[in-house]
């Protein structure tokens, strides 16, 4: 089924400081990198937030250039009943919230998603 | 002080069995003890670099804990058939609660004579009768002492042994004729001065006289400068060794903050290589949501690749049936068949037609097929853009670093920790900057001794010149009449009996010492052939072996013989009578050496008492080398680490 794709993608406004933290607490260097690096922990996980709720953060343009994002997204989404970027922020909702609780208990111990 | 509560011991009295013994291991007292006669004596306790021991120091640790301050030691004895009473007390001050300095306690000392006390002011004075306390080194010794006088035998005068020297002097009476003839010095300089002043107008010496008032001035002027010079060379030795004790004390504070500052600069290292390693991290992270993904990114590859292969094999087929169909619409337009050229009858183009027909439904089916074939074709490539970084290779290394890291960092900074709330006990800016201020008056001290130095040089020169211009006065007939001129004649005279009676003296003296050193060291030498020992003019002794050759290699025993003969040749040359206290003094002689050295003490002393442990010398080998000779033997025993008892054997 093919969507009208948002311009613009983001996190609901509880979730948007833990963003913000992950960066402040010098787990990554950008917001840009903790939300795509979330996304893609959602998706290991096969998890992902409800939908709705969601204020913007950045430009499709700015976070996915090359678009390998949404290809990813796109094809290891289970359903597509929805915009591709839609599914990625409640990916990105699901595993930023994820990342700063498991930040928030002591370490974040990346080695563990990325075997 | 390890000693708690009251102590007693009692020397030899007969004259015979005049040797005591006190056993005890070491850190048990018997420095300690011999700091107890050192201290009622002198009120000076020593430690080891010859410090002298804070009185607050000087107290038992557990009576401090208990809030006992006094420490008192009663000595009697006998001197001439005159009794004495010597007793030095250590106390709090009046209105100190719990003493916390040495300046919160106070020492009183009182000595009686035959049973009549000794006013306070004269008590110092009435000791220095008995014993001086310059002599007293010579009878209250350790090892320590043995291994200053080891310094003498240098020929090279070295400041120590020159220091040492000059200790040595004073204990045999040199001073008093140095003095006499500084006196005579400045007896003739005064009568130079005025024999100047009285040959002013003499024409034939004018020049001279001038010149002498000139370098006289000069000469004075030199002096002053040199008193100033070795002034501030005392005040900085005197400084310096403050500083050094300073430091010493605060040594352990100094260790820690040596260790503090390591500690601090690992601490930086560490959190350095933490800042590279979490950048590097942090780098890596930026795109490593594509190995988070990579398992399921190979999984859905790997499927869409066996959905595409599927669908490939129908594509072949597709070929064949394209030929199939061109075929069959051949015939049915030619009525001919393409390979035999026979004719197609009307009954076959029907049949023809048919298969045609189904053919061309299949190859329909197959054209749909293709789409969905180049849709999952797009899905793979797009797919096989998602590669792996280096991040799932690099990270798992990168924090177990970070970890192993980590823990470094935690314990350095509970040492760290540690090591602050210990310096914030001391004053660690006043230390450093001690160690700072030795450091400069190190220097300073070099720069002194050069011009020092040079004034001596300068002086000496400026004397000569000046001898040289007073020997034209002295010649002139004129000038001889003159009163000034013959007390000149009188004081140079003087000057020049004292200054040969000096030198005799030192050199008799010294012919002494040596004869009482060799007596003393052929009674202890194992090696017969040597014929003795001979000074040198520091007072350092040589052996000489029995072709009158100096034995320049000597072992660490030997070196403790010779010393040893050297206290005893200074000992009999300062003729006075003490008993004689040796701590630990025999540690590096080997067992004959030390056999003869039992045997000899009782001899040449009233009383000799040995305070030693049982590697230097056992209890039954005692027994048996000085037999009946032994008036008594004590053992210094151990009540805990920081206190010990006097028991007799």
């Amino acid at each position: 089924m093919k969507h009208k794709e948002p311009k613009t993608i983001g996190l609901t406004l509880a979730t948007k400081p833990n963003l913000a933290r992950l960066v402040e607490d010098g787990y990554f260097n950008e917001q840009l990198d903790a939300y795509k690096f979330a996304v893609a922990l959602a998706l290991k996980t096969g998890r992902l937030a409800d939908p709705g709720g969601f204020t913007t953060i950045f430009n499709i343009g700015t976070i996915d250039l090359d678009r390998e994002i949404y290809e990813s997204v796109k094809i290891l989404r289970e359903y597509d009943e929805e915009p591709v970027y839609k599914t990625v922020e409640r990916l990105a909702e699901w595993g930023v919230n994820e990342l700063f609780q498991v930040s928030e208990s002591g370490d974040i111990d990346f080695s563990k998603w990325l075997k | 002080m390890p000693f708690k509560g009251e102590q007693e011991v009692v020397f030899p009295q007969d004259s015979y069995s005049n040797v005591l013994l006190i056993y005890a291991d070491n850190m048990r007292g018997k420095t300690s003890f011999l700091n107890a006669l050192r201290w009622c004596f002198y009120g000076e306790a020593i430690e080891r670099n010859r410090r002298v021991i804070e009185p607050f120091n000087i107290v038992n640790w557990d009576a401090a804990d208990e809030n006992e301050w006094e420490v008192s030691v009663d000595v009697k004895f006998e001197l001439e058939e005159i009794e004495y009473e010597l007793v030095r007390e250590l106390q709090r001050k009046p209105m100190i609660h719990i003493p916390k300095r040495s300046s919160d306690l106070e020492i009183k000392v009182a000595l009686r004579k035959d049973g009549k006390v000794i006013k306070p002011n004269e008590i110092t004075h009435e000791i220095n009768q008995i014993i001086p306390k310059d002599i007293a080194r010579f009878f209250l010794f350790d090892g320590e002492l043995l291994e200053e006088y080891e310094e003498l035998v240098k020929e090279e005068a070295s400041e120590k042994s020159e220091r040492i020297k000059e200790e040595i002097e004073k204990v045999l009476g040199v001073p008093a004729f140095l003095n006499a003839r500084d006196h005579l010095g400045v007896l003739l300089s005064k009568a130079r001065t005025q024999q100047g002043k009285d040959a002013k107008d003499i024409k034939s010496i004018k020049s001279a006289v001038t010149q002498c008032e000139l370098l006289e001035k000069q000469i004075k002027d030199l002096k002053r400068d040199l008193k100033l010079l070795e002034g501030n060379k005392n005040s900085n030795r005197k400084r310096i060794t403050k500083l050094k004790e300073i430091i010493e004390e605060f040594r352990s504070v100094h260790e820690d903050q040596k260790d503090y500052e390591e500690c601090k600069s690992d601490l930086s290292k560490l959190e350095k290589k933490q800042d590279i390693l979490s950048a590097k991290k942090r780098d890596l992270l930026k795109e490593a949501w594509k190995d988070v993904i990579s398992p399921l990114v190979e999984v859905k590859k790997t499927d869409l690749e066996k959905s595409r292969d599927k669908l490939i094999k129908p594509s072949k087929e597709e070929y064949k049936l394209e030929g199939k169909i061109e075929a069959l619409e051949s015939v049915l337009e030619n009525h001919k068949c393409p390979t035999c050229t026979q004719d197609a009858g009307e009954e076959i183009r029907i049949e023809i037609k048919n298969n045609l027909e189904k053919l061309q439904a299949g190859a329909q089916n197959i054209t749909s097929n293709n789409e969905t074939l180049n849709g999952l074709q797009e899905k793979i490539r797009n797919l096989s853009a998602i590669k792996k970084t280096s991040a799932s290779t690099e990270i798992p290394g990168i924090e177990k670093d970070l970890r192993s890291n980590s823990l470094d960092i935690n314990k350095l900074d509970t040492e760290r920790e540690r090591l602050k709330k210990e310096l914030s006990k001391h004053d660690t800016v006043q230390i450093k900057k001690d160690a700072k201020e030795r450091d400069g008056l190190l220097i300073l001290e070099g720069e002194i001794k050069t011009n020092i130095e040079d004034c001596r040089r300068n002086i000496s020169v400026k004397r000569e010149r000046y001898n040289v211009y007073a020997a034209k006065i002295d010649k002139d007939n004129t000038a001889k009449k003159m009163r000034s001129s013959r007390l000149v004649e009188a004081y140079k005279g003087l000057k020049l009996v004292f200054e040969d009676s000096i030198s005799t003296l030192r050199d008799s003296l010294r012919f002494q010492v040596q004869k009482h050193a060799t007596e003393t060291f052929k009674e202890l030498t194992t090696e017969q052939t040597y014929k003795g020992l001979k000074i040198n003019k520091n007072y350092g002794l040589s052996i000489i072996d029995e072709k009158d050759r100096e034995v320049t290699l000597r072992s660490s025993g030997a070196e403790e013989i010779v010393a040893l003969s050297l206290v005893s040749g200074l000992n009999l040359t300062a003729r006075k009578s003490a008993p004689i206290i040796m701590d630990t003094a025999m540690g590096r002689l080997d067992n004959k050496h030390r056999e003869n050295l039992l045997r000899f003490i009782p001899d040449v002393v009233d009383q000799a008492i040995l305070l030693v442990h049982e590697g230097e010398i056992r209890k039954e080998d005692a027994y048996k080398i000085l037999e009946s000779r032994i008036g008594g033997i004590y053992n210094i025993e151990r009540v805990s680490s920081s206190q010990s008892k006097i028991s007799k054997d």
